[in-house]
């Protein structure tokens, strides 16, 4: 059976007698003294902002709307920022707020949830003290207890990664948390070798289908790459001076020989820094300048290239393949960081942004021998890029988004967007205004080989009847609707990334 | 076998120190908080000068980590010459006398700075761990 919007529609109306939870959560807000302005009532997608308040979360056998697909079993890992408030003081960045990871487990038609928050150095020494102790990116804080690197100010709340039987809860700033991926209990910082003790590992791992994982981090001009084995081994690793800045390096892409950043041109004031203003508000976009794109040979680190298009900022990015002569990627481009940094300001006090966001879809074509760059654009508003699994690296056709279609004054997503790149076809699904849509990532169907055969799945939050769900489309018909709705009892802050590992 | 300098040698330079920073010197106490391993020394390096700050030490001391009792040290700062101060403690866990970093410039051993003072994204000024000389107190340093 699948969902018709308005199906989907009388779901939210018939919910409202729900709402009794949602205010709680916003009762909860006001007991942690956050203040409370009147634009959370006037722009409800924005509750979520609102945070929850470090205690952590657990619901079993959730009521399921539709049917979910036999062949879906395993669990959905995601992580984002939870708690957005202490004390008085709030955050002023989305980024900013300590990790939640969350478990949807799908096992024989059954759907369970949990949330914990990641234990980390800084969440438990700021929950005994009751009040924010460390500086966060976007939130400038007099440093109330010893800091001894990035690690004491690690929120681990971008993404996930399985490896092995270990969970680990990225951050871009500093070292990944380990996790028991059954219990989501925090085992503490993960050091890959030693000679990697508190070295940054970005929140977007590239996982090859033989398993091999690609990952880097950089910090004040530095940049670290490195390569794990399947079983979780530092194959290699190389740190190098990066021969453009790398002020907010968030994402890189992987094709079968090569490693492509982008660098956006964006310098961190040190002066304004040292002057208290927090990272977020001590980027300085360079319009002047280029955006650096950086391509390294994955047989040989040392072998670097540096190309470069017109100012660009970004964050995610698809996927890349190569053939040796041209090298295709894919990736978001969004408006430039200062500009974002207010929007997130804005959201963080339940404002709607003036702006609206603007970003989308963009495609680069590499000649590797002559070095010239093309690239392409398409103007639907998107983000979250994701493709199917078992292609990163290799050739693909297949890139979906979260996508935002009318939304008029509303902040966020409302639907999901699917681009065949061979054919130029896309496939589009609403849910309406009511509904703020998360990134979906795309779940392999058991038994299939083609890229595509499967189901995207991914959160949403429904703004009336205060409660997110986890929806679930066959990636091959999003236009039909959704397969599935799975309910919460109660509602989840917005995520970043999730993974879904099959059982 | 090392060859350590002859006692006279030492003497002499001590005396040497203590006359480069005039005739006056007092002894304080200085309890290190936070030592979470028996592993390795803690180094204590103490500052006069801004300009000296971090890199030219007017005095050093050290102790064994194995010391510790509750997770504190207590290590006697004597000679201190008088005036304005400041200093760094460093847990050298491995011994190699420094504070080690990763490739990224991080540091990953423990440290601390007299009045707790702390840096953002780098160590803090000289005047925000600059403590006064009071012979007979006690300062504490919290290692992170």
């Amino acid at each position: 059976m699948r969902m018709q919007r308005r199906e989907l529609l009388k779901a939210g109306l018939s919910g409202l007698a729900g709402a009794g939870l949602g205010l709680n959560g916003l009762q909860e807000a006001w007991a942690l003294g956050a203040p409370l302005s009147n634009s959370f009532s006037s722009a409800p997608e924005l509750a979520p902002f609102l945070g929850l308040n470090g205690q952590d979360l657990a619901a079993q056998d959730l009521p399921i709307e539709g049917r979910l697909p036999a062949g879906l079993s395993g669990v959905y890992y995601k992580n984002g920022p939870a708690l957005m408030a202490r004390g008085e003081q709030r955050y002023q960045h989305w980024f900013d707020g300590d990790g939640l990871v969350q478990a949807w487990r799908f096992d024989a038609g059954r759907v369970s949830h949990q949330a914990r928050f990641v234990q980390t150095a800084k969440f438990k020494a700021e929950s005994a003290a009751g009040r924010f102790l460390v500086p966060a990116f976007g939130t400038a804080i007099e440093p109330r207890m010893p800091i001894r690197g990035a690690d004491s100010m690690n929120v681990a709340n971008t993404s996930v990664l399985l490896l092995q039987d270990k969970l680990y809860a990225l951050w871009e700033g500093g070292s990944a948390h380990e996790m028991d991926p059954r219990t989501l209990a925090t085992r503490g910082l993960k050091t890959w070798a030693p000679d990697l003790l508190g070295m940054p590992f970005s929140a977007h791992p590239k996982v090859e289908a033989d398993g091999t994982v690609w990952n880097f981090g950089t910090m004040a001009g530095r940049m670290a790459i490195y390569q794990i084995s399947a079983q979780g081994q530092v194959l290699r690793s190389e740190v190098f001076d990066s021969p453009a800045p790398t002020a907010f390096v968030h994402d890189f892409v992987v094709s079968q020989n090569y490693l492509v950043f982008l660098l956006p041109p964006m310098h961190l004031d040190v002066e304004a820094l040292r002057a208290g203003a927090s990272m977020a508000g001590s980027l300085r976009w360079q319009a002047a300048e280029s955006t650096k794109v950086l391509v390294v040979d994955k047989a040989d680190f040392s072998r670097r290239r540096m190309l470069e298009i017109p100012a660009c900022m970004l964050f995610h990015f698809g996927n890349a393949w190569d053939d040796g002569l041209t090298l295709r990627l894919d990736f978001v481009q969004s408006r430039e960081m200062p500009l974002v940094t207010q929007e997130f300001a804005q959201l963080m006090r339940g404002e709607r942004p003036g702006h609206k966001q603007a970003s989308r879809p963009r495609f680069m074509q590499i000649d590797l021998g002559s070095g010239r760059i093309e690239l392409q654009a398409r103007d639907e508003a998107v983000e979250f890029p994701v493709v199917d699994p078992r292609v990163v690296a290799q050739r693909y056709r297949h890139v979906y988004y979260p996508l935002a279609l009318d939304t008029g004054e509303r902040w966020g997503f409302n639907g999901l967007l699917h681009l065949d790149l061979e054919s130029g076809r896309r496939q589009r699904f609403c849910f309406g205004n009511q509904v703020v849509v998360e990134e979906h990532v795309m779940v392999p169907k058991p038994g299939s080989s083609r890229e595509g055969e499967g189901w995207l799945l991914g959160l949403c939050y429904d703004t009336q009847r205060q409660r997110s769900f986890a929806s679930v489309f066959d990636a091959q018909a999003i236009g039909d609707g959704p397969q599935a709705l799975v309910w919460l009892p109660y509602w989840v802050t917005y995520g970043f990334h999730g993974k879904f590992y099959a059982a | 076998m090392k060859k350590l300098p002859s006692l006279p040698l030492v003497l002499a330079l001590s005396v040497g120190l203590m006359l480069a920073q005039g005739a006056r010197a007092a002894d304080m106490e200085l309890e290190v908080q936070g030592v979470s391993e028996d592993q390795g020394q803690l180094l204590v390096s103490v500052f006069a000068e801004a300009k000296d700050w971090l890199r030219k030490p007017v005095l050093v001391f050290k102790a064994l980590a194995a010391e510790r009792k509750d997770g504190k040290v207590l290590i006697q700062l004597r000679n201190l010459p008088e005036g304005n101060l400041a200093l760094n403690v460093t847990h050298d866990v491995n011994g190699n006398g420094r504070l080690d970093m990763n490739a990224m410039g991080m540091p990953t051993e423990p440290y601390g700075f007299s009045n707790n003072a702390a840096g953002v994204f780098g160590p803090p000024a000289f005047d925000k761990a600059q403590f006064t000389v009071k012979p007979g107190t006690r300062i504490v340093v919290q290692l992170n």
